[in-house]
């Protein structure tokens, strides 16, 4: 026989300063977990996000980012000779040489931090099937054209189309503005190859390969790697992203740790909370008790009303969380390529779900010994005591 | 201080309430104390950086971009001497030991100026004559030796992100510093690097030192302006202002963390609110009783203020202990890529005895004020 939930319910509202205490507790440690992790799983979105599963990337040995890396025109020609490489509908090898250098730039906020500049060739649009243009026109060769991914355009102050940032002792004019799935791209800013090698003195950085299937990225990244003539690392697209992503893997990591930490504080706040009802009520355990509820059913009860606790905390943060910290626009350093990465961080509904369940845990744990306490009650001592 | 037996009864009189918000304030303040470490290592070397007179070029558009060797012989003559000294060529190398994770703070430079200008550092004579007369030799912080069990006469080869060259060194001798975090770097020499840079004469940065605080100016605008037209423009900047390039890049992370920092003080005082709300009603007929006896209202709220208080400050005590033997004594970082040094500023633990003081205070000011007002015959009146 259990105990209607609506004397848990009930008993809530009448001691509702206390109750609106502890969720509020319960809220506000759903909403730092839910921050943490919205902002690890922004990064990682823009960074693994990136990587096209049929792709590969070669860079020279040793380099860890395309800013990094230098490339010669006699590599990209050994590379193109490749046996067995994808052509596009026209015949055109699927292969595209491009150059990253960064450059510093005036931020929103007044301080500085560095912009990818990536030089593209004829094949960088069709190795990025999501890279469509939102405002403006694309670039012209030899004439100082850029077009600017809408990251870098929210972090940064002089981006916009119609401006004339100056790079490299040139100025540029942005005539527009690109998209590309909040990948990294949208961090970056494009123009013509030949411009970039010429005005940043420079070979290419790295060469991008897109490839039938699967098991051909392996069977080229295979053929580069194992012959030194090429003296060139490569490795699948998806991998070159996944190891950029060393803040987003420790902001997780800080997540985890900072939600259990702080659920413990909370939990401890919420026993606390969950003693006190215990220890007001025992005149009507104990009849409970008489009437003839089981021990069980008064210690289910008990823990059913802090998980309720738990729970609407858990909601109300995860709401929370997403109102305030969905699509926030972000930036950070990406210490591997040493240039601001712009994200956005993201609150899934997968992350408001476990937002609410470690809240719900918070609380039924909170409430577990409490409630021990509770269907404990020694009837007679109970009734007797004032 | 008479009722302090009073106060210590009345916080013990329920030790599972007491031990509970005591333990929640200890959980939190240790979160609150994590987070503050981690901004101030954020910003370590800025604090390095404060007492010295240390000046840095580097490039216009940032450090990615190379200087000229040229620009050494301008930062050598007497315009430029008359009001800095010591100028060395400095690059970060950016290379890492064995594994990825180990990318390492080592610099390679003139070693003829680095005992001059980096006086905070300590090695012996005897190192410092093998590092001028050893090509391949390097300097190394014993905080790096011991990370990676390292001995003198030990060889250690380096693998480069952005060089291409692997440096093979040969570590002559340790160094000690007053702040630990240079205590994990090292030093090579710069025409070592050079060599195997294939005579590319590539600087990053160019380091000296101010004669005094009013040259510092005086040496922006000069060099600055050397070198406006020229292929490679810079920007001269204090050690400071070169170190507070690197924590303004973190982006909002920063604000972000100080964010979670005031989040963490607000649950706190939630919490510890909840439970001295909840001893003030238990104690309502008691407090009646003793305004009948003649204590003041104002002796009350002073009785329970500083009850809560009380339990904040020993919860503080416990988490300050605990993250000072884990990040000080025991040295222990949450990541050692990002953090080759964590360790608990003294100023940290200033704001978290702080924070669990007004922690203290704001909890329970409501309800002792409460108390401290009812009627008398109203709380005689009650019945718990």
């Amino acid at each position: 026989m259990a105990i209607p939930i609506k004397y848990n319910l009930r008993n809530l509202r009448i001691r509702w300063v206390t109750s609106l205490l502890t969720v509020l507790g319960i809220v506000m440690v759903t909403v730092v977990f839910v921050m943490l992790f919205a902002m690890g799983l922004g990064m990682e979105r823009s960074l693994k996000g990136s990587g096209d599963p049929l792709g590969l990337i070669a860079l020279r040995v040793g380099t860890t980012a395309e800013s990094q890396s230098v490339v010669t025109k006699q590599q990209v020609e050994d590379v193109l000779g490749i046996p067995g490489l994808l052509r596009d509908a026209k015949g055109e090898l699927m292969v595209s040489a491009e150059l990253v250098e960064v450059s510093n730039a005036v931020k929103q906020d007044g301080g500085k931090a560095n912009v990818p500049i990536r030089g593209a060739g004829p094949m960088s649009r069709s190795l990025r099937s999501e890279l469509r243009l939102v405002e403006g026109r694309g670039f012209n060769p030899s004439v100082g054209e850029l077009v600017v991914g809408v990251g870098a355009r929210r972090r940064f102050a002089n981006l916009r189309v119609g401006d004339t940032p100056s790079f490299r002792g040139r100025k540029w004019t942005i005539v527009g503005a690109f998209e590309c799935a909040g990948q990294a791209y949208e961090s970056e800013l494009w123009g013509d190859i030949d411009d970039m090698k010429a005005q940043f003195k420079r070979d290419y950085s790295a060469i991008l390969i897109r490839c039938a299937s699967a098991s051909e990225v392996k069977r080229i990244c295979n053929v580069i790697q194992g012959n030194k003539q090429y003296s060139l690392d490569a490795l699948p697209h998806i991998e070159y992203f996944e190891n950029q992503d060393l803040a987003g893997k420790m902001i997780k990591a800080i997540g985890v740790l900072m939600g259990v930490v702080l659920s413990i504080g909370a939990i401890f706040g919420a026993a606390n909370t969950m003693y006190a009802a215990v220890a007001s009520r025992t005149r009507e355990i104990a009849t409970m008790r008489v009437l003839g509820f089981p021990r069980l059913a008064i210690w289910f009860s008990f823990v059913l009303e802090s998980a309720f606790l738990g729970l609407a905390g858990g909601i109300l943060g995860s709401l929370l969380g997403y109102l305030l910290f969905n699509n926030m626009a972000a930036g950070t350093v990406n210490w591997v390529s040493f240039s601001e990465l712009a994200f956005q961080f993201r609150v899934t509904p997968a992350l408001m779900l476990s937002g609410t369940l470690l809240a719900l845990v918070m609380g039924i744990v909170g409430g577990f010994f409490p409630a021990f306490r509770a269907s404990r009650t020694t009837i007679a001592r109970a009734l007797r005591g004032l | 201080m008479k009722f302090l037996p009073l106060i210590w009864r009345n916080a013990l009189r329920n030790r599972l309430r007491t031990f509970l918000t005591l333990a929640g304030i200890a959980f939190l303040l240790f979160v609150l104390i994590f987070v503050l470490t981690a901004l101030t290592e954020m910003q370590a070397w800025e604090g390095v950086a404060a007492p010295h007179l240390r000046v840095v070029v580097q490039h216009a558009e940032g450090l990615t971009a190379l200087l000229t060797i040229d620009l050494e012989n301008y930062l050598k003559s007497d315009e430029i001497q008359r009001h800095a000294k010591n100028v060395t060529k400095f690059n970060w190398y950016g290379g890492y030991y064995q594994d990825r994770d180990n990318l390492l703070p080592e610099f390679a430079v003139d070693v003829g100026v680095i005992r001059e200008l980096f006086t905070e550092l300590r090695f012996s004579d005897d190192a410092y004559r093998r590092l001028l007369a050893t090509k391949n030799g390097t300097l190394v912080g014993v905080g790096l030796m011991k990370k990676f069990g390292w001995e003198v006469g030990r060889k250690i080869t380096l693998i480069g992100t952005f060089y291409p060259a692997n440096p093979e060194l040969e570590i002559v001798g340790t160094f000690t510093a007053t702040d630990p975090h240079q205590e994990v770097q090292m030093f090579f020499r710069w025409d070592y690097f050079d060599e195997l840079m294939n005579q590319q004469k590539m600087v990053s940065t160019y380091w000296m030192e101010a004669r005094t605080l009013e040259d510092i100016p005086k040496l922006k605008e000069l060099i600055d302006a050397h070198t406006k037209n020229s292929p490679a423009p810079t920007e001269t900047v204090t050690e400071r202002e070169f170190a507070a390039q690197f924590s303004a890049m973190m982006g909002n992370v920063k604000a972000i963390v100080t964010g979670i920092g005031m989040i963490v003080l607000l649950i706190m005082v939630m919490m510890t609110a909840n439970t001295m709300a909840m001893a003030a009603r238990e104690r309502v007929t008691e407090v009646a009783v003793m305004r009948t006896l003649g204590f003041s209202g104002a002796g009350i709220l002073a009785i329970l203020v500083a009850e809560s208080i009380l339990v904040s400050l020993i919860g503080a005590a416990f988490a300050v202990g605990v993250s000072l033997a884990i990040f000080n004594v025991l040295r222990l970082s949450p990541n050692p890529v990002y953090f080759p040094v964590f360790m608990v500023e003294t100023s940290t633990v200033l704001v978290a005895l702080g924070a669990a003081l007004f922690c203290g205070v704001f909890s329970s000011l409501v309800p002792a004020i409460r108390s401290a007002r009812r009627k008398i015959s109203d709380g005689l009146r009650q019945v718990v």
